[in-house]
């Protein structure tokens, strides 16, 4: 491309629209997130279940504890990505603040200590509000229906005694973020 | 050219209008990235980036990324109503 004047409208239409389409963002990246949160959610529901019910271990919620090399693998990946991409698009800047919005609500509700029944519950309705969002933001109808389906285990799980909400957790999860994560891999 | 007057000469080139464009549809880019993008050779695009940075259309941010010198460019709100200025122009040719 040079600095040649435009002859044509249809000219100027075909530049506008072509740089449009150029920097159409890949979403694949956010695959990477969904994956490694919703396994790392997916042990932690299970392990906690498991722990509390089936041992004599006085600390089942340090099962936990894999969520903080998790949080430093999506954020070193995350640096990567956004450095190699070389643009910075609204898109990003939305779905990066969406998920620091989530952090903070998830991490007021955990170490208030007010919400210990239901504290699995309201974790699969911020995870849902954070990954419906998403989903609308990309454009990705999985997301928006992996989204959505956690409100439904929310609502599901608040009508349960505390034990079996974590079973619900984990197959909401595998609904809410696995698969929505591999189909937005497999694309 | 009489027939594109009214449109603003400083977006009614090629390489400009594409640079606005990007510009126009993400948060900020990188030097390398419109360079990619635009096809355009390094001294040219470099010269266009000023133009528009004089007229208060694009920022230009110098940093470095660990020891390389790195250039990022957005566009400014002055820049957001050139060009969709320029694109109700482009209307009026197109549907008179």
């Amino acid at each position: 491309m040079n600095t040649e004047q435009i002859t044509s409208t249809e000219e100027s239409l075909a530049i506008i629209t072509d740089m449009i389409r150029q920097t159409k963002r890949n979403v694949s990246g956010s695959a990477f997130h969904f994956i490694l949160w919703g396994w790392v959610s997916v042990i932690g529901f299970t392990g906690h279940f498991l722990l509390m019910n089936y041992t004599d271990f006085a600390h089942p919620y340090a099962i936990w504890a894999i969520a903080i090399p998790a949080w430093l693998i999506s954020f070193f990946y995350g640096r990567k990505k956004a450095r190699e991409s070389r643009m910075y698009t609204y898109a990003d800047k939305l779905i990066i603040w969406t998920w620091v919005a989530f952090t903070v609500c998830l991490v007021i509700l955990i170490f208030s200590g007010l919400f210990f029944q239901h504290l699995n519950a309201l974790v699969l309705l911020l995870a849902g509000m954070a990954t419906f969002i998403t989903g609308l933001i990309i454009r990705y109808n999985p997301l928006i229906i992996g989204g959505s389906s956690l409100w439904v285990f929310a609502a599901i799980a608040l009508s349960l005694p505390y034990m079996y909400t974590f079973p619900v957790a984990a197959f909401a999860i595998i609904c809410g973020y696995l698969i929505p994560g591999y189909m937005i891999r497999k694309n | 050219m009489d027939n594109f007057k009214n449109l603003d000469p400083l977006l009614h080139s090629q390489l400009r209008l594409a640079i606005m464009s990007i510009l126009m549809n993400v948060d900020s880019a990188e030097f390398v990235y419109i360079k990619e993008k635009t096809e355009a050779t390094a001294g040219n695009l470099s010269v266009q980036l000023d133009k528009l940075s004089q007229a208060g259309y694009i920022k230009i941010t110098k940093s470095f990324k660990g020891k390389k010198p790195l250039t990022s460019c957005s566009i400014t709100k002055v820049g957001i109503s050139a060009f969709e200025k320029y694109v109700d122009d482009l209307k009026q040719y197109i549907n008179p």
